[in-house]
């Protein structure tokens, strides 16, 4: 007994001496040596796939070989990513240069010098200003001093309709809805016409989608709620022009009232206010619905992913009230976040060249798709298409892709349009060409008057959209709602409404 | 007479049993049945689950998901610090709780209430991220698998319940003898509480093992390398969880990506985390089945 | 006089600073006696003290920021200190007393019902006369432990949906209405506790079985030679036995009062159950930790672990007035 125990004892002692001298050595393998020469080393933390090899890294290779720049790139988990980066910068373990959001922290850090003031840097760089638009430089514009204290990872413009499931509509005999009573009737059909065709009662016609935070105010809800001028992205204007948080647009009782018919008549699928993260999408690809908002750009894309045949889909424009109107795209300035910079770094001129080259086509493409004839055959800028083998597709989401780029647009685009295919990229072209006929763009400035509003009043925004979706079930009356609305929130709101408007006032919307 | 009332208590028995056994069953069917589905949906082509989410038998068995995750090199990496942050951890949690709590749950033990007291205070009070995390900086166990095994080595609860357990299981007497013997209060631990202590040690093992594999937070904190990262970590990387916390752009970033988080790829991870644990619960699980016999000790 | 007087005084503080020396040392003299003699016990104990004082109490300063107001740049120590300022603004937000009921409501029915049910599994299992059918039945109580809150999320939206899930396609073969479960009010209670049994409870019992396996199987021969059934001898033999784990996880559940499991009532809370699925952990952590507010997430943190702490230690004191062990 004795002697089995010594061996156990001496056999963990041994192991963990053992994984002692294993682990100690890996310690500083991540330092590269230093002292190349003329290499400047640039440490940065960045939001990347799982799949990308930060270490053996062609492009990382390659731009060294261009630009005389060595990217070190940490790459903490993608879900815990903005724990990390606030705990980085609040123990003092900030990088020369890293991904974050324009939110809250952005403008303490600014406020308290952490991150550099780039205003006077950037004209410097032609390239930047060229690709990088002058509204989308207002995301990292602090509210504070007006000074740009981080360089933003632009996006192409995204604009949201619907997809309807057509072999449903040619079972029912109708035509994709335009305006808000031919979608209430699709509804209806789709309900209880056994679309199809199983002999269950078991679809509806529409699904929206919702989360705690916003209420039931998501974008996929915005091809219905634009008919009533009312949009989930601030900046548009209501039936009057003017400009007001959705609760006090003129037709917002209108809207809700409308969104509350259908869930009464029980002809929308009633379940979309437990929705976490998209599952409204999945639905209409199980065919359990046969209406879901959805953006333009990407629907191919979705459709792809859920392996869906695009013949039988189509993309339409959002609803209008009446015949005659115009349906409305809003189209803010749209960044995925931006970079910021270590304002102690004395590197911000390497930064920022190399951020200036990221914006060029050469680095767009490179970053993006990775070396050509290694990780892709050709790729021609103009259409926005790409050839590409399986096997080099598998290899270029380690050294490349959308998360890794630097800028998520060139000229404005996109890196690819449509889907995946040329076949599908066709049916999406003539497809959103079809739908946007007609259609209204509203470009809005930046709009940062309400981001801090979560914080600030956090009761009162939680408690008006519960009471929204409250009132949509028959949980809540209107007159709870609106003396809600018209007293407590109105109180609390006042000042950002009036920020909004003279906001509004010196950034004029543009439509087209 | 005798004889009635003796059949009348077998048949009582018998109903006790059988009591059990029923209740028992329904409950672990109850249990069992989310796995077989999580277990099937892995080998369902994505198109199937779509069509019916419920469904449980597969028309055709698919490897798609798992050949999705075996493809994927930091996996094995994962893998491995997995099971070397295990095993170091729980030998070395394990270890220590049974040094610890020994000397814990002598009561006439001078300072053992107030070193009592204090361990307790940790369990609510604690420094939070930020000074955790200069600390691991500072001891230089940042992005080394230590940091993953040391902070937690010695859990509260662990040590309390262990604590608990020697109260309980071993004679005050027993401890008595050995000391009129002469032994020491090392060799009594060694020699004649440590063998007695087989449930507890193998209870303890399953806990800190169990949590040592679940754990995640740490390694988001401290390490940096992807290599170094466990398998939790990098499968919650495959697998999008809700991320309406951070930002919706992150959601759209990934589905970009063509991250597809598709569902049966989730199942097929599950299956491939617990599967290890699977493997090694029933060489714990004797001895909590078969428990020990006190010999000839008597009270 | 006064010489003499001073003399004898002296001479009195003189002996008695005498014995308090010789007492002095002799209390030293037993204390080194004593440590000598449980020497082993306390050098047992170092790795123990050292790692509590290193990786629990020398962070502990971190706990401060509950009362500053957090600069990224001037970090912990150096940011300005606000009093209770955030104290003050969590008590004074207008939802706070109704989520907190709300916390406490669903942790007491947590702890009224979750908590008998592992013991009681315990005990049955225990029961099962075949070792093997016991064993696989352990395993496979255990499994859902394992499954993350997530993915049970979505099984149970699945199969709970009034238009399409299993349940309510029972209810509606019944003739009755389909219910919808997870978007109401007075259904969200009993789902997060059956969930909660349902994930939690076959794990628990790992820590009662073992327990059960240490009972001496001598009290049961000797209950079976008293003619005692078997219900009895479970009644009067095994929950006696192991009634001090069940008192000590009692006492550990009643300091957790205030947690409830951020994840399972994330993934069960909706804008129409609001209500009542706003719990203290949901609340704060939009208010707090999302917008890196260190500070109020730390203040936040504090008062829960204050409540649950000072429970904790009420609930103590009873379990020791009515003769219990406790914790300590």
């Amino acid at each position: 007994m004795n002697i089995k125990k010594k061996k156990t004892l001496a056999l963990i002692l041994s192991a963990m001496l053992l994984s002692t001298s294993l682990i100690g050595c890996n310690k500083d393998d991540g330092k590269k040596e230093e002292g190349k020469d003329g290499v400047v080393e640039i440490e940065m933390v960045h939001m990347l796939n799982p799949e990308i090899d930060v270490k053996n890294n062609a492009v990382l290779d390659k731009i060294e070989e261009e630009l005389g720049i060595r990217l070190v790139i940490e790459a903490p988990p993608v879900n815990d990513f903005w724990t990390r980066t606030q705990v980085m910068v609040a123990t003092g373990d900030m990088p020369d240069f890293f991904l974050n959001g324009t939110d809250v922290n952005f403008e303490k850090w600014s406020k308290e010098g952490l991150i550099a003031d780039i205003t006077d840097d950037i004209e410097k760089y032609p390239n930047l200003m060229k690709n990088i638009t002058k509204e989308q430089w207002g995301d990292t514009t602090a509210m504070h001093d007006g000074k740009i204290y981080g360089v933003p990872r632009c996006n192409a413009y995204d604009y949201w309709g619907f997809m309807i499931n057509k072999e449903w509509l040619n079972k029912v005999g109708m035509e994709a809805p335009k305006t808000v009573d031919e979608f209430i009737e699709v509804c209806r059909a789709f309900t209880n016409e056994d679309p199809d065709g199983n002999g269950k009662n078991d679809t509806y016609g529409a699904s929206f989608g919702t989360d705690i935070e916003g209420g039931f105010w998501s974008l996929f809800n915005d091809f219905f709620s634009t008919a009533y001028n009312i949009s989930q992205h601030t900046g548009m204007p209501d039936k009057n022009g003017e400009f007001n948080m959705k609760q006090y647009t003129p037709e917002y009782y209108d809207y809700l009232d409308a969104m509350k018919k259908l869930y009464e008549e029980n002809i929308i699928d009633r379940e979309f206010i437990t929705h976490k993260s998209e599952e409204q999408v999945e639905k209409f690809a199980q065919g359990r619905v046969g209406i879901v908002g959805m953006s333009g750009k990407r629907y191919m894309t979705e459709l792809e992913k859920y392996g869906l045949d695009p013949t039988k889909y189509e993309y339409c424009s959002p609803l209008v009230q009446k015949e005659g109107d115009d349906p409305k795209y809003v189209m803010p300035p749209s960044n995925w976040c931006a970079f910021l910079i270590n304002s102690e770094t004395d590197k911000k001129d390497d930064i920022l060249r190399f951020l200036d080259w990221a914006n060029t086509e050469e680095g767009f493409v490179l970053t993006h798709l990775g070396i050509q004839g290694q990780h892709y055959e050709s790729y021609d800028i103009e259409n926005r298409s790409v050839v590409q083998t399986e096997e080099q597709k598998l290899e270029q989401q380690k050294v490349a892709g959308d998360m890794f780029g630097f800028a998520n647009a060139f000229d404005g685009r996109s890196l690819i349009e449509g889907g995946s295919t040329p076949e599908s990229t066709k049916i999406w072209k003539e497809n959103t060409e079809k739908a946007n006929e007609g259609v209204k763009n509203i470009y809005t400035p930046f709009v940062k008057c309400f981001f801090s509003m979560a914080n600030e009043i956090p009761d009162e925004m939680k408690n008006v959209s519960m009471l929204e979706v409250r009132y949509i079930t028959g949980e809540s009356s209107k007159e709870e709602l609106k003396d809600y609305i018209d007293n407590e929130f109105k109180e609390k709101t006042e000042k950002y409404t009036k920020d909004y408007q003279e906001f509004m006032k010196e950034n004029p919307v543009t439509i087209e | 007479m005798i004889m009635k009332k003796r059949k009348n208590k077998i048949k009582q028995d018998w109903h006790t049993t059988a009591i059990c056994v029923i209740v028992v069953t329904l409950f672990a069917l109850c249990c069992v049945a989310p796995f077989i589905y999580v277990f099937c949906v892995s080998f369902m082509p994505y198109s199937e689950y779509l069509e019916n989410p419920l469904k449980i038998i597969p028309s055709k068995i698919d490897f798609a998901a798992y050949k999705q995750l075996f493809e994927f090199d930091l996996l094995w990496s994962g893998y491995l610090n997995t099971i070397i942050v295990t095993v170091l951890s729980t030998a070395i949690s394990v270890f220590l709780l049974v040094i610890s709590a020994y000397p814990l749950s002598k009561k006439n033990l001078k300072g053992q209430k107030f070193i009592m007291g204090a361990i307790m205070f940790t369990m609510f009070f604690n420094g939070g991220m930020i000074p955790n995390y200069i600390l691991i900086r500072n001891l230089n166990l940042d992005n080394t698998l230590w940091s993953l095994i040391l902070p937690g080595c010695l859990n509260v609860f662990n040590l309390i319940l262990m604590r608990n357990f020697i109260v309980t299981t071993i004679p005050t007497t027993l401890e008595e003898v050995a000391t009129i013997d002469g032994a020491n209060d090392l060799r009594i631990l060694f020699s004649v509480v440590f063998p007695l202590l087989k449930p507890a040690i193998a209870t303890m093992t399953v806990f800190c093992a169990v949590g040592a594999w679940n754990s995640y937070f740490s390694a988001m904190m401290y390490i940096q390398d992807r290599e170094k990262w466990p398998l939790t970590l990098i499968l919650r990387e495959l697998i999008v969880e809700d991320s309406a916390s951070a930002m919706s752009q992150t959601a759209q970033l990934l589905n970009s990506q063509n991250m597809a988080h598709s569902f049966t790829l989730k199942m097929a991870a599950i299956i491939i985390t617990i599967l290890p644990i699977l493997i090694v619960y029933p060489f714990m699980q004797k001895y909590f089945v078969k428990g020990v016999t006190l010999g000839s000790v008597k009270e | 006089m006064a010489f003499i007087h001073t003399k004898r005084a002296r001479c009195v503080v003189q002996s008695n600073s005498n014995v308090r020396l010789m007492k002095k040392t002799k209390s030293l003299k037993e204390g080194w006696k004593y440590f000598n003699k449980k020497k082993y016990l306390y050098i047992l104990l170092i790795p123990c003290v050292l790692y509590y004082i290193i990786f629990q109490y020398v962070p502990m300063y971190g706990v401060i920021i509950a009362f500053k107001d957090f600069s990224f740049s001037k970090g912990i120590l150096g940011s300005e200190w606000i009093g209770l300022d955030n104290f003050k603004y969590l008590f004074g937000l207008k939802d706070f007393y109704r989520v907190f009921f709300n916390s406490i409501s669903l942790s007491l029915l947590k702890l009224i019902i979750c908590f008998p049910i592992p013991i009681i599994l315990a005990l049955m299992l225990n029961e099962i006369p075949s070792l093997r059918y016991k064993k696989m039945c352990q395993t496979v109580i255990y499994l859902p432990y394992f499954i993350s809150w997530v993915v049970i999320g979505g099984i149970l939206v699945n199969l709970l949906s009034p238009s399409w899930g299993y349940v309510n396609m029972l209810l509606k073969s019944l003739g009755m209405e389909p219910v919808f479960f997870l978007g109401s009010e007075e259904y969200f209670r009993p789902i997060v506790i059956v969930s909660h049994i349902w994930k939690q409870a076959g794990w628990d019992t790992i820590i009662y079985l073992a327990a059960i396996t240490s009972v001496n199987p001598e009290l049961y021969e000797a209950a079976k030679m008293d003619g005692a059934s078997k219900f009895k001898s479970i009644f009067y033999v095994t929950l006696p036995c192991i009634r001090s784990t069940i008192i000590i996880l009692l006492l550990l559940s009643i300091g957790g009062i205030m947690n409830n499991g951020f994840e399972q009532i994330n993934v069960l809370q909706n804008n129409n159950n609001l209500v009542v699925s706003e719990v203290f952990e949901t609340y704060t952590y939009r208010l707090g930790m999302v917008s890196g507010r260190f500070s109020f997430a730390t203040t936040v943190g504090l008062f829960s672990s204050t409540v649950g702490f000072v429970l904790l230690m009420i609930a103590n004191k009873v379990a020791k007035a009515l003769g219990e062990d406790g914790i300590f």
